[in-house]
C-alpha cells in the first residue's frame, strides 16, 4: 500500500519510493524516507492535504502526490 | 591561519540558541556573497586575550540541496574546508536521524564536534546518552548541551578555544557540494548505519514526552473544524492589535515631529534651508518613522506564533489551499509580513525551497495591503465614501475590508497566472514541512528577531524615502519664480498686520510656485497620460512623487492644495478635495476619482524599497522590472475600468 492510504498512528516500515525523479528521492530518502526506516502518520491537515508524519523523533508534512509514491507495509505487532 | 567554527544543523536544532550563547557581543550580520541569506558572524574571547570567529550556518537536512539555505550553508562548508572546524548542533532526542549528516561530512575529511543539544528535555523523556562511549565509537567528540538555559556552553567554548590554529599540513576536506547522486546514496547509507550503531549505545524509554505533548497540542489547533477557527481567531486578534498598539506610539512620533517641525521652522531663518529640513529632511524621515510601531508590533507577533511553533502549522493548514495557484504553505508567512510591508515580506521568502515558489511570491508580496497604502486609502475613502451604514457596518469600513480582499483576490490571481505561464526556472524539488516542538518564547532572541527587522526596513526603506522626499521637494520648490512673482509678493508685504487676507495669499503663492516648479511642469505634461483615470495635474503630481512611496501621496497633496503641512490635518485636506471645482462649478473629483485612485494604489508598485530588495533577492532587474510593468498594467486598466464604471452608474 502507499503512505496515503495507510492507517494513522501506526507504525508503517518503509518498502521503497516510486516514480520519483533521483532528485525528489535523493531529498527524500535523507530525511529520513528511505526503505527500511520506520515512519508514522499523525494528522491530516482541515483541507484533508498534506499529512502529518513522525520521522525519528520530528515531525514533517508532505502532499499527497508524494505520499502516493512511497509504498510502505504496517509493522505488525510493533511499538515504536 | 586562525580557525573558524561553523554552528551547523537541521532549522529548529537549536544553532541560533548556542550562537547567542556563544557570542556574547561583537554579532555581525551580514550576507552570504551574491545572495541575500543573512550570515551570522562573531568573535568569541576566551581566556589570554585570544579569540575565534563562528559562524551562524543556515539550517540544512543533507548534502542534497533543496533550497536557496542549503546551498548557501554547503557552498560555505565548502569554502572552508581546509579551515574549519564544524560544530553539529543537533537534537538530542532524535540522534539516530539527526547524525547521519554529520557522519558524512565526517567521512568526507571534515573536523566535526557533536553538540547534543535539549539534554533537559533528553533526561526529561528518562533518557541515558552514552556520549563518552559514541565519542570513542565515531572518534568525534560529543558535547552535551542545552542552548536555552546555558548547560554545557563553557565546555564546548573551552574545547573550541584550544584549537584556534589550524593545524599545519592537514589534508583539506572533499567538496561538499555537487557530489554526483550515486555517491551521495553511496554515503548516506553507510553514514546511516554507523548512526544506528552509535545510537544504539543510549539507554532508555522510547517514549517522548515533548513528542507527546506536541501531538495533544495538535490534536486541537489541527483539528478539521476548531483548527480553522482558532486560525482566523489568530489572525483577527493579529490584525486589531497592530492597528490598536501602534496607532498612539504613531501618534507620538507625528506629534514629536510636528513639534521639531514647529521648532525648526521658527529658529531657522533661512526660508530656503528651513524649507529643506522641514519639507524635505523630516517629511521624509516621519513617513518613514510613522510606520516603525506597525512593523515592530507585527514581527513581535509573529515573532511569537513563530517561535511558539504554532506559525509552521498554520503554514500547514493553509498549504493545500495555496496548492492550486502554484504556491505551498510556506508563502503564508512572507505575505502576512507584506501586510505591514513588502521589504520584509520579501526577504522572507528565502525558507521557501522551489525557486519558482519563491520568485512567484516576490512577484505578488507588493500587492498585499502594506501599511503604506493606509494613509491614501484612509484620506480618499474618509473624502469620497459617504459616512453610512449598510446594516450593522459602516459603508467606509467596508470599502476597506473589501481593499484588502481585493488584494488576495488579485495576488491569488497573479500568481495562477505565473504559475500556468510556467514562470521562472523549474527548480522544484520537494515541497516538505518541519513541524518543531511547541515552545515557550525565547524572549532576548525574538526581541533580536524584531530588531534586525526593524533595522532592516529603516536602513532600506529609510535611505531610499528620505532620498527621495529631498529630491521630491528639490522638484516641487525650484525654480521657484512664476508668472506675477513681484506683485504677489508685494501684496504679501502689504498685509502682514492682515491674518486671513495673509494666509489666503500665502497659499496662493505656494500654489503658484508649485505649479511652475519642475515637479509641476513634469505634472502638467503627464497630465494627458492619466486624465482617462480621471486626474488632472494636481493628482498627477501626486501620482509621480509616490512612485517612490505610496504614503508620500498624501502629502504630495497637500502641497499640492496649498495646505502646507497636512499630515496631521487631513480634514483640511478632504475638504479641500471635495471644495475643488469644475468651470461649470460641479465638484472636480467624485466617488468616481475616488474609486479609481483606490484601485491604482492598491495595484501599482509604487515603493522604490521594494523594487530595490527585490532586485537584490533575485540578484537581477528581470524581476523588478517585470512586477512594475504587470503591477502598473493592472493598476492602470483597474482605475481606468473603476473610473468608467463609477462614472456610468455611480455618477
Amino acid at each position: 500500500m502507499n503512505l496515503w492510504d495507510a492507517p494513522f498512528r501506526r507504525p508503517l516500515r518503509i518498502l521503497d519510493l516510486q516514480g520519483l525523479g533521483e532528485e525528489v528521492r535523493l531529498v527524500l530518502t535523507q530525511l529520513g524516507l528511505d526503505p527500511g526506516e520506520t515512519v508514522e502518520k499523525m494528522h491530516l491537515a482541515p483541507l484533508r492535504d498534506p499529512v502529518s508524519l513522525r520521522i525519528g523523533e520530528q515531525l514533517f508534512t508532505l502532499r499527497a502526490e508524494l505520499c502516493k509514491n512511497i509504498l510502505v507495509e504496517e509493522k505488525e505487532g510493533a511499538t515504536r | 591561519m586562525n580557525r573558524e567554527v561553523i554552528l551547523a544543523g537541521r532549522p529548529n536544532s537549536g544553532k541560533s540558541t548556542l550562537f547567542n550563547r556563544l557570542a556574547s557581543a561583537h554579532q555581525k550580520v551580514g550576507n552570504y556573497a551574491g545572495c541575500t541569506v543573512e550570515k551570522k558572524t562573531a568573535f568569541v574571547q576566551i581566556e589570554g586575550g585570544r579569540s575565534f570567529e563562528i559562524t551562524d550556518l543556515p539550517g540544512v537536512y543533507s548534502l542534497k540541496a533543496n533550497s536557496l539555505d542549503e546551498e548557501v550553508a554547503l557552498r560555505h562548508l565548502e569554502d572552508k574546508r581546509d579551515s574549519s572546524r564544524v560544530v553539529f548542533v543537533l537534537d538530542g532526542n532524535n540522534l539516530e536521524q539527526e547524525l547521519v549528516l554529520p557522519l558524512m561530512l565526517k567521512k568526507r575529511g571534515f573536523s566535526i564536534a557533536v553538540a547534543v543539544n535539549m539534554m533537559d528535555e533528553v533526561r526529561a523523556n528518562r533518557k541515558i546518552l552514552d556520549l563518552a562511549g559514541m565519542t570513542e565509537l565515531a572518534g568525534v567528540p560529543f558535547f552535551p548541551l542545552a542552548a536555552k538555559s546555558g548547560e554545557g556552553v563553557d565546555l564546548l567554548r573551552n574545547f573550541l578555544g584550544r584549537e584556534t590554529e589550524a593545524k599545519e599540513g592537514k589534508q583539506p576536506a572533499q567538496p561538499v557540494s555537487g557530489i554526483p547522486h550515486a555517491e551521495i546514496s553511496d554515503l548516506h547509507r553507510k553514514a546511516r548505519s554507523e548512526a544506528r550503531e552509535l545510537n544504539r549505545l543510549n539507554k532508555g524509554p522510547r517514549e517522548n514526552l515533548l513528542m507527546a505533548r506536541d501531538l495533544k497540542i495538535d490534536g486541537l489547533l489541527l483539528h478539521p473544524v476548531l483548527g480553522p477557527l482558532i486560525f482566523l481567531f489568530t489572525m483577527f486578534v493579529l490584525f486589531q492589535s497592530i492597528f490598536t498598539w501602534a496607532v498612539p506610539i504613531s501618534d507620538g512620533i507625528e506629534a514629536g515631529i510636528a513639534l521639531l517641525n514647529d521648532h525648526l521652522k521658527a529658529t531657522v531663518t533661512n526660508e530656503l534651508l528651513a524649507s529643506l529640513l522641514t519639507d524635505g529632511v523630516l517629511a521624509g524621515m516621519g513617513s518613514v518613522l510613522v510606520f516603525v510601531p506597525q512593523i515592530a508590533i507585527l514581527f513581535l507577533l509573529i515573532g511569537l506564533l513563530e517561535y511558539s511553533g504554532y506559525l509552521p502549522r498554520v503554514a500547514y493548514m493553509v498549504d493545500r489551499l495555496m496548492k492550486p495557484y502554484g504556491l505551498d504553505g510556506k508563502v503564508f508567512i512572507p505575505l502576512l509580513s507584506s501586510v505591514a510591508c513588502a521589504v520584509p515580506g520579501i526577504l522572507s521568502t528565502r525558507t521557501i525551497e522551489s525557486e519558482r515558489t519563491r520568485l512567484i511570491t516576490i512577484m505578488i508580496s507588493p500587492l498585499m495591503t502594506c501599511s503604506a497604502r493606509l494613509p491614501v486609502y484612509t484620506l480618499l475613502i474618509a473624502t469620497f465614501v459617504p459616512a453610512t451604514t449598510v446594516g450593522p457596518f459602516s459603508l467606509q469600513g467596508l470599502v476597506m475590508f473589501g481593499m484588502y480582499s481585493l488584494a488576495v483576490l488579485v495576488a491569488l490571481l497573479v500568481a495562477l497566472v505565473l504559475h500556468r505561464l510556467d514562470f521562472g526556472k523549474r527548480k522544484h524539488l520537494v515541497s516538505f514541512l518541519n513541524l518543531p516542538h511547541y515552545r515557550t518564547p525565547n524572549w532576548p532572541e525574538l526581541l533580536r528577531f524584531v530588531w534586525t527587522r526593524v533595522y532592516s526596513f529603516l536602513r532600506k526603506a529609510g535611505t531610499i524615502i528620505f532620498s527621495m522626499a529631498v529630491l521630491l521637494w528639490a522638484l516641487l520648490s525650484f525654480p521657484g519664480s512664476y508668472p506675477g512673482k513681484s506683485e504677489l509678493e508685494a501684496k504679501i508685504a502689504a498685509s502682514q498686520d492682515k491674518k486671513e487676507e495673509l494666509k489666503l495669499l500665502e497659499d496662493q503663492k505656494s500654489a503658484l510656485r508649485l505649479e511652475h516648479s519642475y515637479g509641476g511642469r513634469i505634472g502638467k505634461a503627464l497630465e494627458p497620460v492619466f486624465q482617462p483615470l480621471g486626474y488632472d495635474w494636481k493628482l498627477t503630481i501626486g501620482i509621480l512623487a509616490s512612485l517612490a512611496a505610496r504614503e508620500v501621496f498624501v502629502a504630495t497633496i497637500g502641497t499640492v492644495f496649498s495646505l502646507g503641512a497636512v499630515d496631521d490635518d487631513t480634514e483640511g485636506l478632504t475638504k479641500a478635495l471635495r471644495e475643488e471645482k469644475k468651470a461649470d462649478g460641479s465638484p472636480k473629483y467624485t466617488i468616481a476619482t475616488c474609486l479609481s485612485l483606490l484601485v491604482f494604489f492598491a495595484f501599482s508598485l509604487q515603493c522604490i524599497s521594494t523594487i530595490g530588495v527585490a532586485r537584490r533577492e533575485t540578484n537581477s532587474w528581470k524581476i523588478p522590472a517585470l512586477m512594475f510593468a504587470y503591477m502598473f498594467a493592472i493598476a492602470y486598466t483597474g482605475a481606468l475600468v473603476a473610473y468608467w464604471a463609477a462614472t456610468a452608474f455611480l455618477a
